[in-house]
């Protein structure tokens, strides 16, 4: 049973108003001589029990009666067979829980989510077999099904990195139950309505659907979080964002890389800042990395994971000169240490001409300058559009279009120009 | 029709305004003596004289049967009144006698003094000794039974001199009454009996037993009969200090049947004891009361 106007049963107190008067009626009777007064004691002990009885049964009528006439104004409902056992008529509901990022949120101990999945078990609980049902969470999808399986999906929802535009979630489950031939159309909009969930677009309701809005009580609370967060070049460049404007923005955190589980690195960072925090060095493959930052009220953004590659050293051959070789040989020695090249491949070739059938060649200038025409002609062959010229004269560099360079001392040397 | 015109039928209260407690006593008695055209206490206090032909309408029960068997005759014996009976009527002029339900109605004591002055009046009439005791917690006129000439006058003033009760009736009272009653005779008690009931039939029971003719007459106001009033009252006992607060009409079916029961109770063991016992209201014509005791 519920009432159409529940706030009428305040009106239930009006109840007690039989009782008061009982008691605090202290009206004084008037008084009269009756000589056959032992008569009068003795009828009224007889028939003392059954006067208690009945002032009490008469205390309890008056009391049902103004209790009766309240409830009556309240206008209960009872279920009937027409609206299959329900209180209500046959209705098209949608209930949408806003399981967003922000549902996240920790209020004295207890997640956001956790409040709004119990608004929205109490808007499914009420619904019939005459009823139907749907359920839209973050990711926008309207679940059709029965109420107990809309409970259990509601208990299972845990918080989604999707941002929902309620806006638009609202327009469309007006448009979805409005096309149902139903007495009764609602939409319930179970979120903490987030500013940035609300959006600027305004939600079109057709006539006779009824949009409910249920959100818990909430305050504003200062957050940071991971902003970015990107390998390059054999570190992890984590970004720190905060709220403005607060105590968070201006607090160091902790921020944590893990992979696969294991800390491999922590530094501390304050909100708007970038923190740099170096790899290890790692096999070729891809890797999956975690950033975690100190826990804050809203958790959903203290975590964020990230991913790299680690390409395979490159194969390479060297066919140079003795007299160019060293140079070069040192060069290869130092990636080959740090395992970023591995030679007897075919991968890069170094040498004064490209070599046909590798994927990268490494051009050097000739030695001998009668061998520039044979190497950009080879250059030519490969497409490149760079060309070794003559030599130069020695001498300093001057110009002025590299200061810095001015007056530096050079020997001959071929140069290359597209 | 005439019967209606007939003093001692009308409303107590009514005849009360035709004057003192004599001329009311002395109508209510012609007015009962010429309707039922005989003794009152036939049979009582007479005494055989002679013998007259039976002729339509009179008693079977004086009959004398023995000339019937013998002479195969009928005849009526005739009875001449004796003087010997000694009739003392008892009167409880208590506080709670002067009392009434109604201003229409006479209070319980003034209603007596006339039901006892009609009564000894025709006591007197049949030249019995007829006296007067009252009493409430003591005894408080006493004119002893006599037969002579002005004795009803005496009576009457012994009723007019005895005020309103300013005590309850009390059992010692009643057991002082029983040494005043030497000879055998007829008592009648005049009361409300609103006194324990078991002490008064002790003293009733003695007077009995000393050989009296015990008559009660319980008077009670209509009002005490029958519970009625304000929605709440507290009732105040007028020969005490205590009082309760009641509802009449959630106590009026209640008490209807205490007092019933009371009224049986009374009569019951009256029965038992041979006392005869009569229940008389205010509001009964004196001719019917008198009639209770014919």
């Amino acid at each position: 049973m519920t009432f159409l106007h529940p706030v009428a049963l305040v009106g239930l107190v009006a109840a007690a108003i039989p009782a008061l008067l009982h008691l605090l009626e202290r009206r004084v009777p008037p008084e009269a001589e009756f000589p056959p007064l032992r008569y009068l004691s003795e009828a009224e002990r007889q028939s003392a029990r059954r006067l208690k009885l009945r002032h009490l049964l008469l205390l309890l009528l008056r009391t049902a009666l103004i209790a009766l006439v309240v409830l009556a104004a309240a206008r209960p409902l009872f279920p009937t067979q027409a609206s299959g056992g329900s209180l209500h008529e046959p209705t098209a509901l949608v209930v949408i829980l806003d399981n967003s990022a922000s549902s996240g949120l920790v209020v004295d101990g207890h997640p956001v989510l956790e409040r709004l999945k119990a608004m929205a078990r109490g808007s499914l609980a009420g619904a019939a077999a005459s009823d139907r049902l749907w359920l839209v969470l973050a990711d926008g999808v309207a679940r059709a099904g029965t109420r107990d399986a809309l409970l259990a999906t509601v208990d299972s929802a845990a918080v989604s990195a999707r941002r929902l535009d309620l806006a638009a979630t609202v327009r469309a489950a007006a448009r979805l139950v409005d096309a149902e031939p139903f007495p009764e159309r609602e939409v319930h909009v179970v979120s903490d309505l987030q500013r940035s969930a609300l959006g600027t677009g305004r939600a079109g309701v057709p006539r006779g659907v009824r949009v409910l809005a249920l959100a818990p009580p909430s305050q504003a609370f200062a957050n940071r979080g991971v902003g970015a967060a990107r390998v390059t070049d054999g570190a992890a460049a984590i970004g720190i964002v905060g709220t403005p404007g607060t105590a968070a923005e201006k607090g160091a955190a902790s921020v944590t890389l893990r992979i696969h589980g294991r800390e491999v690195g922590r530094a501390l960072a304050v909100p708007g800042s970038t923190v740099t925090i170096m790899l290890p060095s790692l096999g070729p493959g891809w890797w999956v990395g975690e950033v975690v930052l100190d826990a804050d009220e809203l958790r959903a953004d203290d975590r964020r994971w990230i991913v790299w590659r680690v390409a395979p050293p490159a194969r390479v051959a060297a066919r140079m000169s003795p007299a160019e070789g060293p140079f070069v040989a040192a060069a290869l020695a130092v990636l080959e240490d740090g395992q970023r090249v591995r030679r007897g491949g075919t991968e890069v070739a170094i040498g004064d001409r490209p070599e046909a059938g590798t994927l990268v060649s490494v051009v050097v200038p000739p030695a001998e300058p009668a061998l520039i025409g044979q190497a950009n002609r080879a250059l030519a062959a490969r497409g490149g559009r760079w060309r070794f010229a003559a030599a130069g004269t020695s001498g300093p560099i001057a110009g002025p279009a590299v200061p810095a360079l001015a007056g530096l001392q050079v020997t001959t040397a071929p140069c290359s120009r597209p | 029709m005439a019967d209606v015109q007939r003093i001692d039928l009308l409303d107590p209260a009514e005849v009360a305004r035709f004057g003192g407690i004599e001329i009311v006593a002395q109508g209510v008695v012609e007015g009962f003596l010429t309707g039922i055209h005989r003794s009152p206490f036939r049979g009582f206090s007479v005494e055989f004289t002679e013998h007259r032909a039976y002729q339509p309408g009179d008693e079977l029960r004086y009959l004398d049967w023995k000339i019937l068997a013998r002479a195969d005759r009928l005849f009526v014996k005739q009875f001449e009144q004796e003087t010997n009976l000694r009739a003392m009527i008892l009167l409880d002029a208590s506080r709670s006698m002067a009392w009434r339900g109604a201003p229409t109605r006479l209070t319980k004591r003034a209603y007596a003094d006339r039901l006892a002055a009609a009564l000894a009046l025709i006591l007197l009439r049949q030249r019995d000794a007829t006296g007067l005791i009252t009493f409430d917690e003591v005894v408080r006129e006493v004119v002893p039974a006599r037969v002579k000439a002005g004795q009803w006058a005496r009576l009457v003033r012994g009723l007019v001199d005895t005020p309103d009760g300013r005590g309850t009736a009390a059992q010692a009272a009643l057991v002082r009454l029983t040494s005043l009653l030497a000879r055998r005779g007829l008592v009648v008690l005049v009361s409300d009996l609103l006194f324990d009931r078991e002490l008064a039939l002790t003293a009733l029971r003695y007077l009995r037993h000393r050989g009296h003719h015990v008559i009660v007459l319980h008077l009670m106001d209509p009002a005490e009969a029958e519970l009625s009033g304000p929605p709440e009252v507290r009732y105040r006992d007028p020969e005490s200090t205590a009082s309760v607060v009641v509802r009449p009409r959630e106590l009026a079916r209640a008490y209807r049947t205490t007092v019933r029961g009371e009224i049986d109770a009374w009569r019951t063991a009256c029965r038992r004891h041979g006392i005869a016992y009569h229940h008389i209201l205010t509001d009964m014509p004196f001719g019917m009361a008198l009639r209770l005791l014919a």
